[in-house]
């Protein structure tokens, strides 16, 4: 009976795992993160109920107001205010939002582009797989500042700009991973029945390679989505991110580093937002890898 | 009595020789500047760049014919005396005691040599703009020296007499000669300045020491050492360490830090910089009407944006030149924030309460003190019209290519620091109609300026320059800003004051 | 053994040449150095002068190949900000830059892998928390952050270290904490979770029903195995430790190659740039190369792959 079953089940395609959500939410690291998750996605969707002030309105003569809980600040702005007197939760807030556009689209992005063209090397192989990784190598050798200065000097600086950066940066990651798991899919017999009854290319590289992978992909994605942030930040420290009316952390810690031992508070806010989202992705990005794969528990 | 006289040898010979060795422990303790710039000197070849921080070091180490005392007036240095010989022929009269550290003696043909040499294009000198008025150089003997220009012209403070003097004999025993160039002299300098280079590691330090043979005396201080720190967070907390003995711009933030701190005094000068915003009335657009510039002038509360961004260094202008600049007119009145005034001028225009009017401002980041944030904060201010007003702000070497093919608009941001302390470069380079970067075309405008630099008589060259300014004013081409004031800190022991022009002259300096 | 060994340097050469391509083409296209050079009171003739002397007026593909050709022969032309050769510029501060990196990625190395073998054998335990943590935080902190929190905390407050300059050993220690923060956080999470896996195979089950001493065991066999993927991972992070580098530098004034990259980018000075991207990525190919011979030495069957 268990013969019979095994020998069919090497023609089914591997089977999901149930409980996969206690799984997932059985450590606390991973609640913690997933709660992150949701408090920065909350105030990227509600930023304009949220937030007390608009986040781009100077006012000059409340600048370098201290957080409310210290000594010259006020309970109007709760975190104080920055050079040009905008207050800094209200940036923090919407800046949520640029974190989840960036951080989103640009591993949208690269991960389109890295799983694409790591099908594509996997399923063909020769000379396309050769030509895949050559590029890749050299993408990868390639500092991200220069690319970031070539794609700003053609578009200009914009928030556009910066999502193509990330994903330009960002698709090597995930070319070699699926690669190999095209590689090995390409000999399991599922795809070689689907083959030798004549299904069409995209159907077969549609309907059971791409879900295959995608847990492996799922799982760069995540920590895509960490390293995405980080690198905007690291384009505003080189002036190469969004535009200065777009509230960014990543921005709002660049400018405010050059007054970290006199107004801390400028600085020191932004980085922590970025530092717990990337902790938060992070501990999530853990959770979700040990269960999609108990056994590297 | 032989024994007498033996006593009295004798004792002279002791106090000598306790004085002397007093003297010499005295002196043991050798005294040393630390000065941290934010970039380390590109080369030790002073014909080719302008680049201040480089420049200052050069500024030790050789000596040019005139300098400019704090006031921006000309004084003697290797020059002792000028007159004009005749209209096109400036003649300089030199020392006859300065010699270069090999013992070469300096003299006229070094001069001739060093300001060919920046016209020769095998040099690759940026310096170029500077010695463009001088035609040909007659050397009658070794001391006289006759720049024959090629236009009459006034005695402009500036350039062509300010060229650093090399040794010619030298340079072109190190095969550079006019004609062909030899990287030699970018590590291995020769000059007669009042130090001696001694040496470089790049980005790391570079030391000079004092030149006991100079003309202009010792300098009271043994070492000069320079050691570049790019990070002014780190520039800050090196001098607080005491790594540092002097440090240059200093943000305004840490100015009540370092006014107050334990071992570290503030120091300040006004600088020839001046900040603006200028119009591109070559391109359609709301800019190109009269009335909106003068409108987004009242709308600009300029002492609130010094207040908070510049914490309260820096000083409002009326017209492009700071004020201790030949040609400035202080009858020209500020353009004081009137936001009633300007929404008035708006409506005139066609702007009422400013619909309709968007304008994108634009600015560099990092070029110059605080560039990004008066930007964002001008943008707020003339927001408050009623109009749309964002900024676009990109790197240096994107927008200064941008402003080179006069392809920003409709205002854009830029710092002008002239350190002829005269007009005329101000104004050719910024408002006349065929300047690389200037985006105003007046030839009314043209033929003052034209005439203003070839006049020679003091009083009417200022008659001349009344009217450009006021011509100026009335049009508003810019965004009047400010002039700069800029911070500079050190340990409590130098003795020092800052310039206006950036200049650092360590002979000047003494430690206690 | 031979063949694989040409296969990777052709490879080698293949990428060393894409990036060379590359970064040419994006210097020259995104702008135009004379009118970066200049003065800006230098009229449009002289800057129209300059970059005629420089020969950047030019065609693009004469440029690239009278580049190409100098380059085999070592010449990469002279930097436009210092007027001297850049290679030679280059290599003069590149050992700054390797003592910062080697002592770096040493730091990392020495405290992460025991850090991580301890983590995996005591899985759970209070010891493993603290370490995961630690390394979350140091994945997650932004460098330029945790440089200047050092000067000001060990540097102007503390008094213990410099905080500018390169020097004795005293000089090195803050630098290196911080370019090595974020290898360290990586490697302590790999070295773990690979430790974890080798603990759990059957191979080494055996080994311990057979007899063999603990030590022995964890010497031998596991972290014998577990050395692979930490090897990898070096490898792959010299290019994230150059970026990192970059930051690092400029903070510390550290007077290495990345500094003077950033300053030529910023200046548009083509030469340097140019020579320091193809120097990274020489030293970068080289280094992966040595690591897939350390390993197809290590497990012969890669060596078919």
């Amino acid at each position: 009976m268990t013969t019979a079953v095994n020998t069919l089940s090497s023609l089914d395609e591997p089977v999901r795992r149930r409980s996969f959500v206690s799984l997932l939410f059985a450590g606390p690291a991973t609640v913690a993160g997933a709660i992150v998750i949701a408090v920065v996605a909350v105030f990227a969707l509600c930023a304009p109920w949220i937030a007390p002030h608009d986040p781009n309105f100077q006012n000059l003569p409340a600048a370098f107001k201290p957080p409310s809980w210290l000594q010259g600040g006020t309970a109007t702005y709760l975190l104080g205010t920055d050079d040009l007197g905008r207050d800094i939760f209200s940036r923090i807030v919407w800046g949520a939002r640029v974190a989840g556009i960036v951080g989103l689209s640009g591993v949208a992005i690269g991960g389109c582009i890295g799983v694409a063209l790591g099908v594509i090397a996997g399923y063909f192989g020769g000379i396309v797989d050769d030509v895949i990784a050559r590029i890749a190598d050299v993408q990868f050798a390639f500092p991200a500042v220069l690319l970031a200065i070539a794609v700003v000097g053609v578009i200009g600086p914009s928030l556009l700009t910066v999502v193509v950066t990330i994903g330009i940066t960002g698709w090597v990651q995930y070319v070699r991973v699926v690669r190999a798991e095209t590689l090995s899919l390409r000999e399991r017999d599922f795809v070689q029945a689907a083959v030798a009854t004549g299904a069409s290319l995209t159907r077969i590289l549609l309907r059971h390679v791409l879900p295959n992978v995608s847990s492996s992909v799922t799982v760069l994605a995540t920590f895509g989505l960490a390293r995405a942030i980080i690198l905007e930040s690291a384009l505003s420290f080189l002036a190469l991110g969004v535009p200065p009316d777009v509230p960014s952390w990543g921005t709002m810690l660049a400018d405010g580093r050059q007054f970290l031992d006199t107004d801390w508070w400028l600085g020191l806010f932004p980085g922590l937002a970025i530092f717990v989202t990337v902790l938060g992705v992070n501990l999530f990005g853990d959770g979700l890898r040990d269960a999609l794969d108990p056994q590297s528990r | 009595m032989p024994n007498r006289r033996l006593a009295v040898f004798a004792a002279a010979a002791f106090l000598t020789s306790a004085v002397g060795g007093a003297t010499t422990f005295l002196r043991a303790a050798d005294t040393t500047v630390t000065i941290s710039q934010g970039v380390d000197p590109v080369t030790m070849d002073p014909l080719k760049r302008t680049i201040t921080p480089t420049t200052n070091v050069h500024y030790q180490i050789f000596d040019t014919l005139v300098r400019h005392d704090r006031d921006g007036k000309m004084v003697p240095w290797v020059a002792t005396s000028w007159r004009r010989a005749a209209p096109t022929v400036w003649e300089f009269k030199l020392r006859h005691d300065v010699k270069f550290w090999n013992g070469d003696p300096l003299t006229s043909a070094d001069v001739k040599f060093s300001v060919e040499k920046i016209k020769d294009p095998a040099e690759g000198s940026e310096q170029g703009p500077r010695v463009a008025t001088v035609d040909r150089i007659e050397t009658p003997d070794p001391y006289t020296i006759r720049y024959i220009t090629t236009k009459p012209t006034a005695m402009i403070a500036g350039y062509p007499w300010e060229v650093f003097i090399v040794d010619s004999k030298y340079w072109k025993e190190h095969g550079d000669d006019i004609g062909h160039s030899s990287n030699y002299e970018a590590e291995h300098p020769m000059g007669s300045g009042p130090f001696i280079f001694k040496s470089w590691r790049k980005d790391e330090q570079l030391v000079l020491d004092a030149n006991p043979n100079s003309w202009h005396g010792r300098p009271a201080v043994d070492h000069v050492i320079f050691k570049p720190i790019p990070e002014a967070a780190a520039r800050v907390a090196a001098l607080r360490t005491g790594e540092t003995d002097l440090i240059t711009n200093v943000p305004a933030q840490y100015q009540l830090q370092l006014a107050g701190g334990r071992n570290t005094e503030l120091k300040s000068a006004r600088s020839v910089r001046v900040l603006f915003f200028a119009f591109n009335t070559l391109k359609a657009g709301p800019q190109q009407n009269k009335l909106v510039r003068q409108a987004l002038n009242y709308a600009l509360d300029v002492p609130a944006i010094i207040a908070t961004v510049l914490g309260g260094r820096g000083y409002q202008v009326a017209t492009p030149l700071p004020s201790n600049f030949v040609g400035y007119d202080p009858q020209i009145p500020f353009y004081k924030h009137d936001l009633a005034k300007a929404k008035a001028l708006l409506a005139q225009a066609g702007y009422p309460d400013g619909k309709g009017l968007d304008m994108v401002i634009n600015a560099p980041i990092g070029r110059y003190n605080k560039d990004k944030e008066v930007a964002e904060a001008v943008a707020g201010q003339l927001s408050q019209t009623g109009g749309h007003f964002t900024t676009k702000i990109q790197e240096w070497t994107t927008y200064v290519n941008l402003v080179s093919q006069k392809g920003l608009a409709p205002a854009y941001e830029l710092g002008w620091g002239n350190d002829s302390y005269d007009a005329d470069n101000t104004l050719t380079s910024l408002f006349t109609s065929d300047a690389r970067l200037s985006t105003y075309a007046n030839p009314q405008l043209d033929k003052m300026v034209v005439d203003a630099r070839y006049e020679t008589d003091p009083k009417q060259r200022q008659a001349i320059y009344d009217k450009a300014l006021a011509i100026i004013h009335e049009e508003a081409p810019w965004l009047f800003l400010f002039e700069y004031e800029d911070l500079y800190a050190s340990s409590k022991r130098l003795v020092w004051e800052a310039r206006g022009d950036e200049l650092i002259y360590c002979d000047e300096m003494k430690l206690q | 053994m031979t063949a694989f060994l040409v296969r990777r340097a052709v490879g080698a050469v293949w990428v060393v040449v894409g990036v060379a391509v590359t970064v040419f083409l994006i210097l020259h296209l995104t702008g135009d150095p004379a009118a970066v050079m200049m003065p800006p009171d230098a009229t449009t003739e002289q800057v129209a002068a300059f970059r005629h002397n420089q020969g950047f007026d030019r065609p693009l593909w004469v440029q690239f190949g009278s580049f190409a050709w100098s380059a085999l022969r070592g010449d990469f032309g002279d930097s436009l900000r210092h007027g001297e050769p850049a290679l030679g510029l280059a290599l003069e501060r590149a050992p700054a830059s390797l003592e910062l990196a080697f002592s770096a990625l040493a730091l990392a190395i020495v405290v992460a892998i025991p850090i991580g073998v301890l983590a995996a054998l005591r899985r759970n335990s209070l010891l493993d928390f603290v370490a995961r943590v630690f390394a979350l935080i140091g994945q997650s902190a932004p460098v330029y952050w945790m440089g200047i929190m050092l000067i000001l905390v060990f540097g102007v407050q503390l008094g213990w270290f410099p905080v500018s300059g390169i020097g004795g050993l005293s000089h090195l220690v803050l630098p290196t904490i911080t370019l090595g923060l974020f290898t360290m956080a990586q490697l302590m999470r790999l070295t773990r979770s690979s430790m974890l896996d080798v603990l759990k195979s059957d191979f080494l089950r055996t080994a311990r029903a057979k007899g063999v001493r603990p030590l022995a065991l964890l010497w031998h066999h596991a972290l014998r195995n577990a050395w692979l993927p930490i090897v990898t991972v070096i490898g792959t992070e010299l290019v994230a430790l150059f970026s990192q580098a970059i930051i690092t530098e400029t903070i510390f004034s550290w007077p290495g190659v990345a500094r003077l990259a950033v300053q030529a980018i910023v200046d548009r000075d083509y030469p340097i740039v140019e020579v320091v991207v193809i120097l990274a990525a020489l030293a970068f190919v080289g280094v992966n190369m040595l690591i897939d011979i350390f390993y197809s030495l290590l497990d012969p069957r890669i060596r078919y792959s």
